[in-house]
């Protein structure tokens, strides 16, 4: 290229070129009313159907558009069977995620060493020519299974269909072994189910809830919300498990300040107290469960005495809210929790939970559990997937009942770490956030530096960010098209579009654009035979008898299947190994595990620490809204729950500033004390997901504490591989100085003394069908 | 005609943020100011005897609004329906109303320098819409309608439910958003969210920083009920006066 | 010349076709344009006082080659006006300055007037409406259309100027080179000089 002064200015040879000129008419807006300054409605002229993605519940939206095609404002979709036209505070302020300044905007290659942070914009087909060529070496080398894949949410979904075709086995997502792995197997092996997403709760007809960590209200999905809502209305009565007072222990008829760690003994309890008092459902238990006399034996010591010694909840307390639930039977709706990885001792808690479920006969009654119904919507053909080789996460092995269909986020990343049982040479993480929201970042980190590939598919600069290889800006979900969403739970299921509001900005694009253009790249075209995504998306309603183009309009179909409960009429099958429930669980026992579940004691709060809790709170998602410009505004940073008595005593007062420093001598960034009434005196409680890493996050970085920075431990489920978070330690620093009750004193030598020696790993192979069943929805 | 009024149900609602968030961008009011508002999780009591609730509050369209009268050019003024409303043409942002209103639900927009508030979505009732809070509040803890139309949810909860105005000794001036709620739930709101003393300036201190260059110089030595009539007419169309 | 008198049409058309590509992503055309001394001269020519420019010509003499050159632009634009680590960018659109957002409303009104002109941003262009690099070329196309200079004037005061002082304290802040700080100053510098002739020259004249 060379070119001299006298031609550039003669020629003004560049080519430069952003304006077209417009022809036709220009689209005007409505012309209304003279509305009064500030309403957007006047300026709207189109609305929109659609799904968010704010969180994982996608509740429908109508997305209202102006003459420029800007996104004035997000309505919820009256349409929507669940929510019926509500929508949360995130969802509320979704337009601000399109356009938040600080967005990925063009494919970034990185220039330099990993974690220098210097990186070059560079075009999408350089970008995927770059991944293609890099995964197609990795493959020769050490086999599909090295590239290890990190999807979330429905846009993943044709990437993961990808990285099938390519044939790794190696696809994990935190929904299993961060938040409700646990709960899936323990109703898995109970009622042959596991109780999938939205969980199936017939708030509609029940007379009594009860909740066990579940904080509906702070954790809030729009629709079981407002059923909960309007069951609270209706005059149903609430049972709350909570060291916490959350919005819904306000609510309660009775709130159980349970000593955190305990819960599986209450459950005993209360299972005793309705068998040996009579209070369960007898004919439901004799028809359709096994081992119902081992129950009984079992519990035959768990008295409500025995509970409140280890629990700290009056035994009377534990007896009345028993007989409440053996008087309300079968409308009896025991929530079994989402996020349920705390303690390590997961499954067989949510066994618990299922047991009494089941005690109650409120599985598939109404009032309790309801049924889920299959959806007609075909997959589109596609070429077959290549055997894949063995798993490297230890679903299934190491963690005879951890999902094949979702994988262990942490097993895997310790599988990288370790070289063990083979090397993984690329991580391709898809909308998650690894380093937020699996515990133990460091040890995330080392296993990033392992890599040969490292690619992040994002619409924000997350701390991960930093260490990738190539940065891919995905479209957000107000942008693009997804696959159909499919909604089996709930009492009419339905299938839900995602539809573009508005134009990609920048460069985002859309996921199956994404995957499949890589797919061209890896010669792996027959897995995405369509042409375009409108002609995928009709091939999918087909099974509704819908075309895209009839659905648009309101987004939603309803598939109307009847009643979701069981027909007693009828002889019924459950999925599980004896086709009863299993009160017993047989495979368990032949597993090496407890076949009825034990209370475990938990490691005892060390003087002068606090147990490290932590939720959700209602305007923000996980670790991904910290940024977002309105709910920053509401919550630019989290706070610190703390016992107002335990606070006296310390001389700590509402309002400031501390740090926490956990057993490891790792410190916390500054979080502002909440001192209250409303929490058990030996934890503390904060919202997740803040202290952002990423500087390139303008609002959210470094604001708050990070609760996933100060676990440094975690114990793990062996039935699941879910980590138990619930069993890290901090103690209060105030101006440098640890804040502590008069005789304590640092646990961190005791700790560096007792870090855990990696003990070898004990593979066994469970069959597919044991762990397997509707395990492929994604979410949390 | 019709007088319109609220009822929050306290039992339902969870104080999660989505009404505010949908007012705010419906309404562009800016980060850190508010229409409407909401608490969640107020405890008190002593652990593990505990009671809580959440709190919602906006623009309450008083029966005898306190915050009309002091407002010195005639911008806030109440409509037959009972919304009380900011004619932001009118409004000099001195921030009068701000003082006078006992529940604090005025602000002053940085941005435009003129008061605003909860106005029930008066342009959303027009188009046959309910306001944006209620539209969108995940536990439909929101009633609007017409307390005169004995067929609307608000009448029955008001008049039937007997809903409960959040008065006392401080303000009593016929609050028109009603409240629902636990026993322990309103004890919690009369301890914590009552009205405060309207802040009310005496009217002729009031304008007199305010008036004197546009004002006084017009129509000279002046008092209260020539200014309210003079800016009154301002309100039907006339012409402002410049100095 | 940045002095003297308004300059031609063709050579204010030049000039703000160039700053516009200047303000791009940039390209093989830019840097071999940069190499070869022609962008220096032509910033020079503008600014004939400017010191820095000198050191810009010294700057990009120390690249060996064209390739290199062109690299070191791209990952100074990404770490400036995309996306960067660790410190903040400086965003290349004026709606970040006045509503923290991409397609706020200040971008809205910019769209607005490229209507009343027929204009529109192509598809093809990926960067907001409200960018640096199109409202100069909106300039540039406008002088070729209509070269009456009020609305020009109004237009480079209100959308331009009015968030270039934040902009350039971020770009000076951040940058790692010499190359964004000299041309972007060298931009307002002419811009300013456009806009205090006109004024001088119609003295009184409302804007």
């Amino acid at each position: 290229m060379s070119i001299s002064r006298r031609e550039f200015i003669k020629r003004g040879a560049l080519t430069a070129g952003a304006l077209t000129i417009l022809s036709g008419t220009t689209v005007k807006g409505l012309n209304k009313k003279n509305f009064p300054k500030g309403w957007k409605g006047r300026q709207r002229v189109k609305e929109i159907p659609s799904i968010c993605e704010m969180c994982f519940w996608r509740c429908g939206i109508l997305g209202n558009v102006d003459k420029h095609g800007k996104l004035l404002k997000i309505d919820g979709n009256p349409n929507h069977p669940l929510t019926e036209g509500r929508l949360c505070a995130r969802g509320n302020a979704g337009h601000k995620l399109a356009y938040d300044p600080d967005r990925l905007k063009y494919p970034l290659m990185r220039v330099g060493k990993r974690g220098e942070g210097k990186f070059k914009r560079v075009s999408w087909d350089e970008a995927l020519d770059f991944m293609a060529e890099k995964l197609k070496k990795i493959k020769a080398e050490y086999g599909a299974e090295a590239v290890g894949f990190f999807p979330h949410g429905i846009q993943a979904r044709f990437f993961e269909h990808l990285m099938k075709g390519f044939g790794t086995p190696n696809i994990v997502e935190p929904a299993f072994a961060q938040c409700r792995g646990s709960r899936d197997v323990g109703y898995k092996l109970t009622f042959g189910n596991s109780v999938g997403s939205p969980e199936p709760l017939d708030f509609e007809n029940t007379d009594l809830m009860v909740f066990i960590g579940t904080h509906i209200g702070e954790n809030v999905f729009t629709g079981q919300n407002l059923q909960f809502a309007n069951a609270i209305e209706r005059g149903a009565k609430l049972i709350v498990v909570d060291p916490r007072f959350s919005v819904a222990a306000a609510k309660a008829d009775y709130w159980l300040p349970i000593k955190p760690g305990t819960d599986t003994a209450l459950l005993l309890a209360w299972m005793h107290v309705l068998i040996y008092e009579n209070r369960y459902d007898k004919e439901y238990i004799r028809k359709y469960a096994i081992g119902f006399d081992q129950l009984k034996k079992h519990v035959k010591d768990f008295t409500p005495e025995w509970a409140s010694k280890i629990t700290g909840l009056p035994a009377s307390l534990i007896l009345d809210t028993a007989r409440e639930m053996g008087k309300y039977y079968p409308k009896v709706g025991i929530h079994p929790g989402r996020h349920v990885a705390w303690y390590g001792n997961d499954s067989q808690r949510a066994r618990a939970m299922a047991i009494l479920t089941a005690l109650l006969g409120s599985y598939g009654r109404p009032g309790g559990i309801y049924l889920s119904s299959k959806i007609p919507a075909p997959k589109y053909p596609s070429g077959k997937n290549p055997k894949p080789g063995p798993r490297a996460d230890g679903a299934g092995t190491v963690y005879p009942f951890g999902s094949r269909g979702l994988g262990i986020t942490n097993g895997l990343i310790d599988a990288t770490y370790d070289e063990d049982p083979y090397p993984i040479k690329a991580w391709i993480v898809y909308s998650q956030n690894v380093l937020q929201s699996i515990p133990d970042p460091w040890k995330t980190k080392e296993a990033i530096d392992k890599l040969d590939l490292f690619v992040v598919v994002d619409i924000m600069p997350m701390e991960q960010y930093l260490y990738a290889d190539l940065v891919l800006p995905e479209a957000t979900y107000l942008e693009r098209y997804d696959d159909l969403y499919t909604v089996k739970n709930a009492k009419k299921p339905f299938a839900a579009i995602r539809q573009p509001i508005i134009d990609p900005l920048y460069e985002a694009k859309p996921g199956w654009w994404i995957a499949k253009e890589t797919a061209k790249r890896l010669g792996l075209e027959e897995h995405f035979q369509w042409e375009t995504i409108e002609e995928y998306l009709d091939y999918r309603l087909s099974g509704l008898g819908k075309t895209l183009q009839q659905v648009q309009a309101k987004g939603i179909v309803v598939y109307d299947k009847g009643t979701p409960y069981y027909d007693f009429s009828k002889p019924i099958h459950f999925k599980t190994r004896s086709g009863k429930i299993e009160l017993y669980s047989q495979t368990l026992k032949d597993y090496g595990f407890d076949p009825m579940p034990v209370y475990e004691p938990v490691e005892e709060v060390p003087k002068g620490y606090f147990r490290l809790t932590y939720g959700r709170s209602p305007v923000h998602s996980f670790a991904r809204s910290q940024n977002n410009e309105i709910l920053h505004g509401y919550m630019p940073e989290n706070e610190l729950w703390i016992n107002s008595t335990v606070a006296n005593q310390l001389g700590l007062s509402d309002g400031e500033y501390v740090r926490l420093e956990n057993q490891d001598g790792i410190l916390s960034n500054n979080i502002r004390l909440k001192v209250t009434p409303g929490i058990h005196p030996e934890a503390v409680f904060m919202v997740h997901g803040f202290d952002q890493k990423s500087p390139a996050l303008r609002l959210a970085y470094k604001h708050g504490a990070s609760d996933n920075y100060l676990m440094s431990r975690v114990n793990i489920d062996p039935l699941s591989g879910g980590t138990g978070m619930r069993v890290n330690f901090v103690r209060i620093i105030k101006n440098g100085q640890p804040v502590m009750v008069s005789g304590a004193e640092s646990i961190v030598p005791k700790f560096k003394k007792n870090t855990k020696t990696r003990t070898p790993k004990k593979r066994i192979v469970v069959p597919q069908a044991a762990t397997e069943a509707g395990e492929s929805e994604e979410g949390c | 005609m019709a007088r319109y009024a609220m009822v929050i149900d306290l039992r339902k609602c969870v104080g999660c943020d989505a009404c505010t968030v949908a007012c705010r961008t419906e309404w562009d009011v800016p980060i850190g100011h508010a229409r409407t508002w909401v608490e969640q999780s107020v405890t008190v009591g002593e652990f593990p005897n505990v009671s809580g609730t959440n709190w919602v509050a906006q623009c309450n369209h008083c029966d005898e609004p306190s915050c009309i009268e002091p407002c010195p050019t005639g911008a806030t003024f109440q409509l037959k329906n009972g919304i009380v409303k900011v004619d932001t043409d009118l409004c000099i942002g001195c921030g009068y109303c701000v003082e006078a209103c006992p529940y604090d639900a005025r602000y002053i927009n940085p941005l435009t320098n003129k008061v605003d508030k909860c106005d029930f979505c008066e342009a959303r009732l027009e188009e046959g819409l309910q306001p944006a809070c209620v539209t969108t509040c995940t536990g439909d803890a929101k009633f609007f309608g017409d307390l005169e139309d004995p067929n609307s949810e608000v009448y029955k909860k008001v008049y039937e439910e007997g809903a409960w105005r959040n008065e006392n000794d401080n303000a009593a001036i016929g609050p028109n958003v009603y409240y629902l709620g636990t026993p322990e739930q309103l004890e919690i709101v009369k301890e914590k969210f009552g009205p405060r003393e309207p802040r009310l300036l005496p009217p002729a201190q009031a304008w007199k920083n305010i008036l004197k260059p546009v004002v006084l110089t017009a129509i000279g030595a002046t008092f209260a009920g020539q200014a309210v009539a003079f800016f009154n007419q301002l309100r039907k169309g006339e012409e402002p006066i410049d100095d | 010349m940045i002095n003297g008198e308004f300059m031609g049409q063709k050579e204010r058309e030049i000039i703000y076709k160039t700053f516009s590509k200047l303000c791009y992503y940039p390209d093989e055309e830019l840097a071999g344009l940069l190499k070869n001394g022609v962008i220096t001269e032509f910033l020079m020519s503008l600014d004939p006082e400017n010191k820095e420019i000198q050191k810009l010509e010294e700057w990009v003499d120390s690249f060996n080659s064209t390739e290199k050159l062109l690299e070191e632009l791209q990952v100074e634009y990404t770490s400036l006006f995309i996306t960067n680590f660790p410190s903040v960018p400086a965003p290349m659109f004026k709606s970040y300055y006045f509503e923290n957002e991409i397609l706020g409303e200040s971008t809205e009104k910019i769209m607005d007037i490229y209507e009343q002109y027929n204009f529109k941003v192509s598809d093809l262009m990926k960067e907001p409406a409200d960018h640096l690099a199109i409202l100069l070329e909106f300039i540039y196309r406008i002088i070729q259309i209509d070269n009456t200079y009020y609305f020009q004037i109004k237009f480079i005061k209100d959308e331009i100027l009015s968030w270039m002082t934040p902009f350039k304290e971020s770009v000076d802040s951040a940058s790692t080179n010499v190359f964004y700080p000299t041309t972007i100053e060298t931009i307002i510098n002419y811009l300013k000089n456009e806009v205090t002739q006109y004024e001088t020259k119609f003295a009184g004249a409302e804007l």
